[in-house]
């Protein structure tokens, strides 16, 4: 089905599909996506070998299955599951994101959100280093994540302050904001580039581009805790998000504690989107073109479109990833300009279609 | 007579500016009030505080005795409902997950409410169209039934609630104009309580049981339409020069009259 013909239904007003299908559908989807991105990679594991390489069919016997099992389950396994569930963050963060400004063009990367995350993170990089000693090394990686989480909360608030104005938010205003935020978290970045050692900079570089290839287990697991944890408290927001999208007066109007609500999102778009970058680096527009695709399908409305954001957003960046790692191999491509190279053009054929918000 | 929704020398200023300047007004439940006035007299103000919105910089407003700063949104939404004067939608909501959005209940439940609601808008064909593509009365319609949602299930659970709308007509048609006209008076004869902003003064004649007339601020005058709407009053307030009449039914009308127009009668 071609998007024109979607956006043809907005008139004829056809009923949406019910919710319980998308969802399934979007899950078998995710599915298959892994499956098929666990067979491809360096060492190629065709679909028949998949079930004994994963253990289904009993212990490993002869030699191929013995590699297959090692590969899969201590190097793609892990990655792959951080890739869906980056995806997913990135997803439903832009989802939160768009309904928390009103405004269908918002993108944790595009206006800041994410910079400021990466900023953070490289400052613990550059500083933390001599501030832990060698012993406390371990913490490091928590920190990592919390110094993204407080870069990332310290953009959206400053964006949400010099965008909102009782209660609206102009677009425009929010674009170029958000624009001049990313820039000042970007000088940033330079200054820590030029002050940090060559391996730091290896670091700090990889965040600037985006890479899955730093996933292992306990990354897996803790972004994977992050993950639903958000999901479970978006389900109960969704009501309410809705409702702020007809402007927080009326959000106010029809019972809803706005304040309350915009500090909940404010906290969680900026730990979904810092979790996201401590992981995988900046990632960009995958929270921009999931949702409004999922959008022309299954509509608006919070309550499906989060999940689904969650699905979609998984599935997009599963495959990214394995894009990523098998185009340019033995090498790898950052996936960052992957998305970026996609979610751009796609970005613009959206601000074409959404003129009429922006500008005369 | 102890009204149901009551300002006590309620004020509303901003650094410079007094917007509302010591209100004092009760509204006894079920009256059909229409609040009239020239631009930047403060009505939007003014029931942006009886909303509950607006907090007043001083004075009271205050619903069943109890000061609106005390209710929580929840709760203060469950017994008034209002209609802003725009409601821009950047989503692609239809028109009947926007109406949805009224009620806090399971849909299939509120499927008669959603029925009714759509129906006294005249959008019962349009509950599945984006709203984004609607026209600007459309629009403005499909934000009513919602609102009319909202206050029909907060009075199943509390009993006759408060409506208020905010220029609800400024761009419907006449005929939708009267249409929403017969359904707040509707409303009002079940017991609910209904302030709306207009600006035409013929329309709140025709719809209002009471007439309050707001400028600079101040409450100029406050009484029935045909006590209101007289010739001194009305031009003094809006500074136009206008002729009141009243129709067989001993209602009052207004006809406004152009400046050069009276001119060019004199010279003839």
């Amino acid at each position: 089905m071609s998007v024109l013909a979607l956006h043809r239904r907005d008139r004829t007003g056809a009923p949406r599909p019910p919710a319980g299908l998308a969802l399934a559908v979007l899950g078998m989807v995710l599915i298959a996506a892994m499956a098929l991105a666990l067979t491809v990679g360096a060492a190629g594991i065709p679909l028949s070998r998949l079930p004994a390489a994963l253990g289904l069919s009993g212990a490993a016997t002869d030699p191929i299955t013995t590699r297959d099992q090692l590969v899969l389950w201590s190097i793609r396994m892990p990655r792959i599951l951080t890739a869906a569930i980056v995806g997913s963050l990135l997803a439903a963060a832009g989802a939160l994101m768009q309904g928390l400004f009103r405004n269908p063009l918002a993108d944790p990367a595009l206006v800041g959100v994410s910079s400021g995350g990466a900023f953070g993170a490289a400052a613990s990089i550059v500083f933390l280093e001599h501030v832990l000693g060698p012993h406390l090394r371990g913490l490091q990686e928590y920190l990592l994540a919390f110094a993204a989480f407080a870069g990332s909360l310290v953009t959206t608030i400053l964006l949400y302050r010099i965008a909102s104005r009782s209660g609206r938010t102009s677009i425009a205003l929010f674009l170029l904001a958000g624009l001049a935020i990313a820039a000042i978290a970007n000088a940033g970045l330079g200054v820590l580039v030029f002050v940090a050692d060559d391996r730091q900079l290896r670091d700090i570089t990889f965040w600037m581009l985006g890479s899955l290839s730093g996933a292992n287990w306990p990354k897996a697991a803790s972004t994977a805790s992050v993950l639903l944890i958000a999901l479970l408290v978006l389900q109960r927001l969704a009501g309410r998000l809705d409702l702020l999208v007809l402007g927080e007066t009326e959000a106010y109007h029809s019972g809803v504690d706005v304040e309350r609500l915009k500090r909940v999102t404010i906290v969680l778009v900026s730990a979904m989107a810092g979790v996201a970058v401590a992981v995988a680096g900046v990632v960009g527009f995958v929270g921009i073109v999931v949702p409004h695709l999922l959008r022309l399908v299954i509509g608006p409305s919070h309550r499906l479109l989060l999940p689904a954001s969650a699905c979609l957003g998984a599935v997009m960046l599963l495959i990214a990833d394995t894009v990523a790692r098998t185009i340019v191999a033995p090498a790898e491509m950052p996936i960052g300009i992957l998305t970026a190279a996609i979610g751009a053009p796609f970005f613009l054929a959206i601000l074409l279609r959404q003129r009429k918000l922006v500008g005369p | 007579m102890s009204g149901v929704l009551k300002a006590e020398a309620a004020s509303f200023a901003l650094p410079g500016a007094v917007l509302v300047d010591r209100v004092d007004l009760s509204i006894a439940q079920g009256e059909l009030v229409a609040i009239v006035g020239p631009n930047g007299a403060g009505k939007s103000t003014l029931l942006r505080m009886l909303s509950g919105d607006l907090r007043p910089t001083s004075g009271t407003v205050s619903l069943d005795g109890r000061a609106l700063a005390d209710y929580s949104p929840r709760t203060l939404a469950a017994r008034r409902a209002m209609l802003a004067q725009h409601t821009t939608v950047s989503f692609p909501f239809s028109v009947e997950e926007i109406v949805a959005m009224g009620a806090d209940i399971d849909p299939r439940k509120a499927a008669p409410l959603f029925d009714a609601a759509l129906r006294d808008v005249g959008l019962d064909q349009f509950r599945h169209r984006n709203i984004t593509t609607l026209s600007g009365g459309e629009q403005q319609r499909a934000h009513f039934a919602r609102i009319l949602v909202q206050l029909w299930s907060g009075e199943a659970d509390t009993g006759p609630g408060l409506l208020l709308l905010d220029e609800p007509t400024s761009s419907l048609d006449i005929r939708h104009q009267l249409d929403l006209a017969e359904t707040a008076r509707r409303c009002a004869r079940r017991g609910t309580t209904v302030i709306a902003i207009l600006h035409d003064l013929n329309l709140a004649a025709r719809f209002a049981d009471r007439i309050i007339v707001l400028s600079g601020g101040r409450v100029a005058a406050d009484g029935a339409p045909a006590a209101v709407l007289r010739h001194e009053l009305i031009a003094e307030v809006f500074d136009v020069a206008l002729t009141v009449n009243t129709d067989r039914a001993g209602q009052p009308f207004v006809l406004p009259e152009l400046a050069d127009a009276r001119r060019s009668a004199a010279h003839a």
